[in-house]
């Protein structure tokens, strides 16, 4: 049943595609790309907090990297997105491990290890303030705007669309891959209990890089898309704490932990806050009306469904179960 | 042949002499029990020979090497298991991934080798029937037996057993004087075994040591170390 119901999420997440791509509304795709996008932020994370229990707040420093890295090896020496993108993937990796480790070394955990990765973004933020090589507070553009798939760049939303798509599936097919390998089964064993793990003979500190690591690239490529399709990255937009705290909402509100959580959180939340949006019309308060919709939602989850949306169907794994 | 030798083990926590100068060794396929009251030292004990502390003098050997100061995954992985006295559970894995988990450990496992481990030693220790439940929703009974197959599984050579019996039937007890036999005699795997039910110690262990207030005070036959005079005193203090 857990398995039919996987299928059943991903032809209804499938069927909103394929009707975004053949609507010919640039509304429409533009607003789905935003949801996968969402999602792929919010499956990266899930590898790191939901699969090895790391919970870490600094994504946002792996979407900014990858997004700077793609325009300025693009606008610099003429090299493709589609290469830039892996270089900031590196990037991102070596980062994300340099900042994990120490921490995560000291004994961080919980809320202390959340406010040390978030600060871990927000020295970026300052620092790319002041740094007039990479446009300071106004960020970077795409200085050359030419149409052709080996340099990212296409006429319409639809390529976006099937690339967005395309990452979205690699990462939660991954993801699926290694739930009940090795490489899963030791993240999963840390996050149930670190002192077990490490007495079952699990290198408890460096799965849990191994885990960031893969979280840093996802996440990194993820930020090289946005910058792509946006054709422009500034500090403030990615590196705010509404970014970070969108993915965590998303991938709680979906299910933590599941691989469909986060695709369903973005997916389930966009549409309301669209629907929200529909209702209110547009009336002058109607963006507070949206807001109150929208948070309403997310606090009755957490208190009446704390598994997200994904434990309703697989009660197997809540908590409260047992 | 001995497998395990720990030599003058010592450990202070602030002023507290938790371990002082403790020596024994224990045999391949030897069956040892640590009796001692509360507090004695007896986890302290299991924490210092498996890596979650390090002492302040004093060396545990493996087969003849000091695995002294080693992280406990690479303790682990020289062949020493151990389940905890307050089992350490796994809750949203199912027993057959918990168990998989330990097969993994093996050095140069493959998948289907780890499978096929697991599912061998969930059904030695019964658990096969259970093997799709999340480990959350078993029974104390099967949860103690899921630990022991944590420890089998990943093919050890010694295995340190932390109040197994604790909260046991009679029945279930005896069930596992039978699978630490079992694996003692058959796969010649060595335990060291806390446990405060006397009766299960008396009926599997072949020999004991007594430590009180960190100190080793006598050792020899669980039955017969149990006559000593000073072990009752230490044991049954509060009677007199």
């Amino acid at each position: 049943m857990k398995l039919g119901f996987r299928y059943g999420v991903g032809a209804v997440i499938l069927a909103v595609v394929v009707a975004a791509y053949f609507s010919g509304s640039v509304r429409w795709t533009q607003l789905v790309i935003n949801g996968l996008w969402f999602a792929l932020l919010g499956a990266a994370w899930n590898i790191q907090a939901g699969i090895a229990g790391v919970l870490g707040l600094g994504n946002a420093l792996f979407i900014a990297v990858g997004a700077y890295t793609s325009i300025y090896f693009y606008n610099t020496y003429g090299i493709s997105p589609w290469i830039g993108m892996w270089i900031g993937a590196g990037i991102s990796m070596v980062i994300g491990v340099l900042v994990a480790l120490p921490c995560l070394r000291a004994g961080l955990r919980g809320i202390t290890y959340v406010f040390a990765t978030f600060a871990s973004s927000q020295i970026l933020l300052f620092w790319l303030l002041d740094q007039r090589w990479l446009g300071g507070a106004g960020g970077i553009r795409l200085e050359r705007i030419d149409h052709s798939p080996i340099n990212f760049r296409f006429t319409t939303n639809e390529p976006y669309l099937l690339l967005i798509s395309a990452m979205l599936a690699a990462v939660m097919f991954f993801t699926i891959f290694i739930q009940d390998r090795r490489w899963g089964l030791y993240m999963r064993a840390i996050r149930e209990n670190e002192k077990s793990a490490a007495m079952s003979g699990i290198p408890v500190l460096r799965y849990q890089l191994i885990a960031v690591a893969l979280s840093a690239l996802f996440t990194s490529i993820a930020g090289s898309f946005y910058a792509q399709f946006q054709m422009s990255v500034s500090p403030s937009a990615v590196l705010s704490l509404t970014m970070a705290l969108n993915t965590i909402i998303f991938t709680v509100v979906g299910g933590i932990g599941f691989v469909f959580g986060p695709v369903v959180g973005a997916f389930g939340l966009i549409a309301l806050s669209e629907i929200a949006l529909h209702l209110s019309g547009t009336s002058a308060d109607f963006a507070s009306i949206r807001m109150l919709i929208y948070g309403a939602s997310i606090i009755a989850i957490a208190l009446f469904l704390p598994g997200g949306l994904m434990s309703l169907f697989d009660p197997r794994r809540s908590k409260d179960e047992s | 042949m001995t497998l395990l030798e720990v030599e003058g083990l010592t450990k202070s926590f602030g002023g507290i002499k938790a371990m002082q100068d403790v020596s024994f060794s224990v045999d391949e396929g030897q069956i040892l029990g640590v009796i001692g009251p509360n507090g004695a030292g007896k986890t302290t004990l299991f924490n210092l020979i498996t890596g979650f502390l390090a002492p302040d003098r004093g060396v545990v050997k493996l087969a003849g090497q000091s695995i002294t100061g080693l992280r406990p995954d690479l303790i682990a992985r020289r062949g020493l298991a151990r389940t905890f006295q307050i089992s350490e559970p796994m809750n949203a894995l199912t027993v057959e991934e918990a168990v998989r988990i330990s097969a993994y450990c093996r050095s140069g496992i493959n998948r289907r080798e780890a499978f096929t481990v697991a599912a061998e030693v969930m059904e030695r220790v019964g658990l096969l029937d259970n093997s799709k439940k999340l480990t959350s929703s078993l029974t104390a009974a099967e949860i103690h037996r899921l630990e022991f197959a944590r420890a089998l599984a990943a093919g050890p050579r010694m295995i340190l057993l932390d109040e197994l019996a604790a909260g046991l039937w009679p029945e279930e007890q005896a069930e596992l004087v039978r699978l630490v036999t079992e694996a003692s005699r058959r796969d010649g795997i060595a335990f060291l075994i806390v446990e405060h039910k006397l009766s299960f110690l008396q009926s599997v262990a072949d020999s004991s040591i007594v430590i009180n207030f960190g100190q080793k005070i006598a050792e020899g036959p669980p039955a017969e170390v149990l006559r000593n005079s000073e072990v009752e005193k230490a044991y049954l203090g509060s009677k007199e």
